[in-house]
């Protein structure tokens, strides 16, 4: 019989049949036979294998590598922000970002030029309407009138000729 | 109740297999040395009675703890008082993937197989050794049994565990369990019976009923 360690279970066993319970006694004897052949060094076999399994594996010669240094890091490091930093100044250098954005300084120097003209002509304007323009222009009103007071006198009792055929000669 | 023929079981505490199992998870191995001792033999056997095949068991039974202990190893198992239906349902499902592989290779397993293993005679009728012919045809009537019934019958008798502990394994009810294992004992019984009969005609009974 085998054990069992819930006492509800050996109530509910089920063996008031003797020949069941002899069945099941065999059974354990099969069991027991079967563990029995259970090959000799077959533990120490499963201990090594779970020593194998959780051990770590042996380290050899060449597994050995010596500590890494931490100022190699840090040189390799610093090598490679130094050599970021020489790329991205040449980078800026050839693009010349600038020169599209701010104008050059010979094109400030014609612009302030260009300006102190316009400066002198505004002036030399300015002191040409000085009186002058505004009396240029009433001699010009002045003359315009007689001339249109000799163009109404010259038409003055002139019949125009009105064609009464209708025949489009000329 | 017949309590003969009781398998001598090493077993330990519940408390104490706890610690055990949690020595054996810090790699411990005197606790390995423990747990190997209380269960490579249960687990072997149970290998060896579904599988017929010693080389087999003891491929398992190894497999069986290196995952155990690669489980404990990586914390994959918490101790919760489960660590016997644990190991056995990984028996259980290693047994399993032997036997499919093993019906792909669709090799039938004839009577003159169990003459070949070690200890057992042939399981002839008029053997004198009449105790060794009962085991072998119980372990002939076995193969009879439906692959459920089968596995119930050896975690219960090869594993040693308790209905509670194989229903934690197979997820089925006591109850279901408890049905099953009377129906597997009953067809076991009359299976013999019925060798019984064919092997003595005259016989009106076999002594298997009895208890020796």
């Amino acid at each position: 019989m085998t054990h069992d360690r819930t006492p509800s279970n050996l109530n509910l066993h089920l063996h008031d049949d003797p020949k069941l319970s002899h069945t099941e006694s065999i059974l354990d004897e099969l069991a027991k036979q079967d563990a029995d052949a259970m090959p000799d060094g077959l533990e120490s076999r499963v201990l090594d294998a779970i020593s194998q399994s959780i051990a770590p594996p042996p380290m050899s010669i060449s597994d050995i590598h010596p500590p890494k240094q931490a100022g190699r890091v840090w040189s390799i490091r610093v090598a490679a922000a130094g050599l970021l930093a020489t790329g991205t100044t040449l980078l800026i250098v050839t693009a010349q970002p600038w020169s599209s954005t701010s104008p050059h300084p010979l094109d400030h120097r014609m612009a302030l030029v260009s300006f102190e003209q316009d400066m002198d002509d505004f002036f030399a304007l300015e002191s040409l309407d000085d009186g002058q323009l505004a009396e240029a222009v009433t001699d010009w009103e002045i003359w315009a009138q007689s001339v249109d007071t000799d163009l109404d006198s010259t038409l003055t009792g002139f019949d125009w000729y009105e064609s009464t055929s209708d025949d489009g000669a000329l | 109740m017949t309590l003969s023929m009781q398998p001598s079981r090493p077993s330990a505490e519940p408390e104490e297999l706890s610690t055990i199992v949690a020595l054996a998870a810090d790699g411990d191995e005197s606790a390995w040395e423990q747990l190997v001792g209380l269960y490579a033999r249960r687990v072997f056997a149970m290998a060896r009675s579904r599988l017929h095949d010693e080389d087999l068991a003891e491929e398992i039974t190894q497999s069986v703890f290196v995952t155990i202990s690669t489980k404990l190893n990586q914390s994959a198992y918490t101790e919760q008082g489960r660590f016997e239906p644990w190991l056995f349902r990984i028996t259980m499902n290693r047994v399993r993937d032997y036997c499919r592989k093993r019906s792909r290779h669709a090799k039938p397993m004839a009577p003159e197989y169990f003459a070949s293993v070690e200890g057992q005679p042939k399981p002839d009728i008029h053997t004198k050794d009449d105790h060794q012919h009962q085991l072998n045809t119980l372990r002939l009537a076995m193969e009879q049994l439906s692959e459920t019934d089968r596995e119930m019958i050896t975690l219960r008798h090869h594993g040693q565990l308790s209905f509670k502990q194989i229903a934690e394994i197979t997820g089925d009810p006591i109850g279901t369990l408890l049905a099953r294992h009377h129906r597997a004992l009953k067809k076991l019984r009359m299976i013999i019976e019925e060798q019984a009969n064919c092997s003595h005609p005259t016989s009106p009974d076999s002594n298997l009923g009895e208890t020796s």
